[in-house]
């Protein structure tokens, strides 16, 4: 064909095949690259802990309670007063902490997503009613609404996912309800009810892709939060309970050493800030690419 | 009658077609009211007409006559509330108006499609056209995913997109005008229906591609034997491609009958009135424009709505119950001075 002739012809010759395309690696955006990198490899240490380090994170070791960090075997030091390897508590501990950035997250995520798209959708009657719902939620303070649940369930790792995942969701669906209320006036949105698609199909398939980008960008923010949160019930008491590691908790213990052993509370400290930089930057990131924008 | 008989009814659209010149879809009496703090406006206010099989049916009028709002009323596009709308759309023997969602849905897009006015806004902009093209089909019909997409390129061909194989990825943006409403044409015609609806659906483009595109549309319908509801506010548009047409003011049919009777011998001062504002049209020099404005479809009078802006009123106009009269073969006007019209037609 003619077209393809003169597109041919403009390729350098010794090309061979169809995919003549260029295709040049340029970095969309580097928060999100570095904060992806980061993010991973924070994620890798933690999985990895059994080969990275070779101390249980509940091995009590009295003698050598309060190591500096460099001192022999303990990269980190120990913990007081048991004596603990902190390397190993924060690796294991991290499992927990990341577990609840993603895992409440997603949940949140999902629910809030769908609330906000019925609700922004519909409108009428089915928005009046999820909205106040929502509104009643908004009325309380988030953390006191959490820990209101978790005392009632008791505190567990599950009981907080669930008082997470029944306040969390709240947020999205008053994002991605906004959002779906502009994008359902759309006329594209006219077109695909003129085809005869059923609601479901419009919701997810043509409004879902234009709204769902501010729910991503906004659940990075979302995910440090929940792993702050995860700390501060974990400092509260009412985390995943003792002796597994947790950095919350971890901090908690540690505060009273804060002058003689400042290593306990600080070391995880830092990996709470380690973390929420690289969720922080891949939020950016996403901002950069899904909302060009602005 | 139980849902499944009339969802077995509705699903076959292309199972056999209709008879050309017998009616395929029957108008009786269709309003539509919006309910807005202003009062109730009443944008369509009795409307009658019937759709051949095969024909192509003009809709003419000015900007807020309430054509738009018969066209999507008849496959309850409008929101309701504030929209309401009653009346009979008969379809295979069946009232459209009054449908649950889901049969309309069946109805939508496999046995009346649409096409719009903007084909900038509405094409999804995030999803591939050929995409959008076999949604249709995946929504209407059990082909599989190879099968749509063939379908897709054998649709854009149809509608004179060319190198197909090429464009079918593309996204929106990457489309002119014209091409992105013979994309809008081929999503509208993916399930073969058999009436479209086409509300101005040359309004947004320039001039010579208008000519492409109603010129692909008529073809189009020569070839799979559809009926087309054309809405134009363009007289031009109309003369050029309709067999029948009818001429709607104040949300009332004023004026319908064949497009060239019509033309030639206006039996309503309003539609009079139109030709006389077409350049070329009339004998003198100037263009007459019609003085006035068109009336608040709030609470309107009874009475003629053309009465402020009519050279024929009279006291009697006041209080009519106006009806659309006939004033020859297929002809139809609301006036009760059509018979003495020739006196002011130059």
């Amino acid at each position: 064909m003619a077209i393809e002739a003169i597109d041919s012809a403009s390729v350098p010759l010794g090309t061979v095949g169809q995919t003549t395309r260029r295709r040049k690696r340029r970095v969309r955006s580097w928060p999100l690259l570095i904060g992806g990198i980061m993010l991973v490899l924070i994620a890798a240490a933690c999985l990895a802990a059994p080969w990275l380090t070779s101390y249980d994170p509940s091995f009590q070791d009295i003698n050598n309670a309060g190591a500096p960090p460099f001192s022999a075997g303990h990269l980190f030091g120990t913990d007081a007063p048991f004596g603990r390897d902190t390397l190993s508590r924060i690796l294991y501990g991290g499992r927990i902490d990341l577990l609840i950035g993603i895992g409440a997250t997603t949940v949140t995520v999902i629910v809030g997503t769908t609330v906000g798209l019925i609700a922004g959708y519909f409108g009428g009657k089915i928005d009046g009613i999820l909205m106040r719902i929502v509104d009643v939620f908004f009325a309380f303070p988030f953390l006191v609404l959490v820990l209101a649940i978790i005392a009632m369930l008791g505190p567990s790792l599950l009981n907080m996912f669930i008082a997470i995942w029944a306040v969390g969701w709240v947020s999205y669906a008053r994002i991605i309800r906004g959002e779906t209320l502009v994008v359902t006036k759309q006329e594209f949105i006219l077109a695909a009810r003129t085809l005869g698609y059923s609601h479901r199909r419009i919701m997810i398939r043509h409004i879902l892709p234009s709204v769902i980008s501010v729910a991503l960008i906004f659940s990075m923010a979302d995910a440090v939060g929940n792993i702050l949160l995860g700390a501060a019930l974990g400092y509260l008491g009412l985390g995943v309970p003792p002796p597994t590691p947790e950095w919350g908790s971890m901090i908690a213990d540690g505060q009273t050493y804060m002058v003689t052993q400042w290593w306990v509370p600080t070391l995880p400290g830092i990996a709470i800030v380690l973390v929420g930089i690289s969720f922080s930057l891949i939020g950016d990131g996403l901002a950069d690419i899904l909302r060009p924008q602005g | 009658m139980s849902a499944t008989v009339l969802a077995a009814d509705l699903r076959e659209p292309t199972s056999q077609a209709p008879e050309p010149g017998s009616i395929i879809l029957s108008v009786r009496d269709l309003h539509t009211s919006f309910n807005t703090e202003h009062g109730l406006i009443r944008a369509v206010d009795g409307v009658s007409f019937d759709l051949l099989a095969g024909e192509t049916f003009g809709i003419v009028g000015e900007s807020g006559s309430g054509k738009s709002v018969t066209c999507r009323s008849l496959i309850g596009l409008l929101p309701t509330p504030p929209a309401s709308t009653r009346g009979q759309v008969l379809y295979n023997g069946r009232n459209l108006i009054g449908l649950s969602t889901r049969q309309m849905q069946m109805v939508r897009g496999a046995h009346i499609s649409m096409v719009f006015q903007d084909p900038m806004t509405f094409l999804n902009p995030l999803m591939r056209v050929g995409d959008q093209i076999a949604e249709s089909l995946q929504a209407h019909t059990s082909m599989g995913k190879r099968e749509r997409r063939m379908a897709a390129l054998r649709l854009m061909r149809e509608v004179g997109i060319p190198i197909p194989e090429r464009r079918i990825n593309d996204y929106p943006h990457q489309f002119s005008g014209g091409m992105r409403q013979r994309v809008l044409i081929a999503i509208a015609l993916a399930c073969r229906p058999r009436i479209l609806l086409a509300d101005e659906p040359t309004t947004a483009l320039d001039v010579t591609i208008q000519d492409q595109i109603l010129s692909l549309l008529l073809n189009l319908q020569r070839e799979f034997g559809m009926t087309v509801v054309l809405v134009s506010h363009d007289l031009g548009v109309i003369a050029e491609t309709c067999d029948r047409m009818a001429v709607m003011y104040g949300g009332q049919i004023v004026e319908q009958g064949d497009t060239v009777t019509l033309l030639t011998e206006p039996k309503h001062p309003y539609t009079q009135g139109l030709l006389r504002s077409l350049p070329g049209a009339s004998t003198g020099k100037y263009l007459t424009p019609i003085p006035g404005s068109p009336p608040s479809l709030i609470d309107p009078p009874s009475g003629c709505r053309f009465l402020d802006r009519c050279p024929l009123a009279m006291e009697q106009c006041r209080t009519w119950h106006t009806e659309l009269l006939p004033v020859g073969p297929n002809h139809l006007s609301r006036c009760i001075r059509h018979d003495q019209m020739d006196s002011t037609h130059d």
